[in-house]
């Protein structure tokens, strides 16, 4: 039986270390990932580029992620007004914020996976309220990358958007109510309308 | 009775785009295949392998460092942070633990003082001493009384 590969997915890596970035590449062709499809960012300037310019599938960002790339303003701590809205150049999840609520995102929706350092959870919480999809935990392990895409691929949830987040709906757990008690977030919101 | 706030929420519908791309529920089950994952993994193994016979930009900083020469700040917290994302990524924890507290330590500093000094060199000889060993775990009781000289060293002079 011949074994089936990916052949129309694109992904984008954003990493300050270019080595790094390739490394995850090079994780994503053995996972069967086509090459040609497999793109790099040494930032969030840079990343938001790309995803202008061509479509993208997938994600794939570190938390560190300063702005380092020609598009990018030398300071290290100003905020940057580019076309995309005000761009606080400080790391990953200030990038998919600024993916998720920028007014001039290429595309808000995309799935998002975080690279982040071991056990920082004010960090998982911070990328998580951001919109971001899935973290995985340094040190890069293929087989918790895969998971991953699985996850986003398979497990897909919906898009939220409210004044306070924008992004996939962060309750995960499924288990029912108990009896007589309402859905107390449905009584406090009221939907406009579903965005199909 | 509490006050109930209305809050206006837009919802879309999880799709399933992304899924069908793959090939449908489960295609990825059957596409990221053990062996695929395990030469995922040996690409990993074998990039931690030459690591440290790549040439490191670092050094010659690092090597200034040790020898309590610290021509410009930024340079020097520039090449720590490269060093300390490449390790973090890695797993290399002993080389990781040091470049993350140096990194810290110099945060929005701007000039050195010579108690500065002395805690940017013992920092920069622990990392050479790591590159040296190349150091992909924890290290041994070397590196343990390394990362002690340098914790007593942070708390002792920092102003935070």
């Amino acid at each position: 039986m011949a074994i089936q590969t990916i052949k129309n997915i694109s992904v984008l890596i954003l990493d300050n270390e270019a080595k790094i970035a390739n490394l995850v590449k090079d994780v994503l062709i053995a996972l069967s990932f086509p090459e040609r499809l497999i793109f790099t960012a040494v930032d969030g300037y840079e990343g938001l580029e790309i995803l202008r310019k061509r479509p993208i599938d997938i994600v794939v960002t570190d938390w560190e992620l300063h702005a380092q790339s020609e598009h990018a303003n030398k300071a290290r701590t100003a905020v940057i007004r580019t076309r995309w809205g005000d761009f606080p150049p400080v790391n990953g999840a200030s990038f998919v914020d600024c993916l998720r609520t920028s007014p001039k995102s290429p595309n808000k929706f995309i799935p998002v996976i975080m690279l982040t350092g071991p056990t920082q959870s004010n960090h998982i919480m911070y990328a998580r309220d951001c919109g971001v999809n899935e973290i995985l935990m340094k040190p890069i392990n293929a087989e918790d990358l895969a998971k991953r895409i699985i996850a986003i691929a398979d497990q897909p949830r919906d898009f939220i958007i409210s004044p306070n987040f924008r992004g996939p709906d962060r309750r995960r757990k499924t288990a029912p109510l108990p009896n007589g008690v309402s859905e107390r977030r449905k009584l406090d919101m009221k939907i406009i309308k579903n965005i199909d | 009775m509490p006050k109930q706030i209305q809050t206006d929420v837009k919802i879309q519908s999880a799709n399933t785009n992304l899924q069908n791309k793959f090939g449908g529920a489960g295609a990825l089950q059957k596409i990221f295949t053990p062996e695929r994952i395990q030469m995922g993994q040996e690409k990993i193994e074998e990039f931690k392998e030459t690591y440290f016979d790549e040439e490191f930009t670092q050094l010659e900083i690092l090597n200034d460092a040790a020898k309590g020469k610290v021509k410009n700040v930024e340079e020097l917290r520039n090449g720590v942070k490269s060093l300390k994302g490449q390790t973090e990524s890695l797993g290399f924890s002993f080389i990781m633990r040091v470049t993350d507290s140096l990194y810290k330590y110099l945060d929005e500093k701007t000039e050195l003082n010579k108690n500065d000094i002395l805690v940017v060199q013992k920092h920069a000889e622990a990392i050479l001493a790591g590159i040296d060993k190349r150091e992909r775990g924890e290290g041994g009781a070397l590196e343990k009384e390394l990362l002690k000289t340098i914790e007593m060293l942070v708390k002792k002079f920092s102003k935070k």
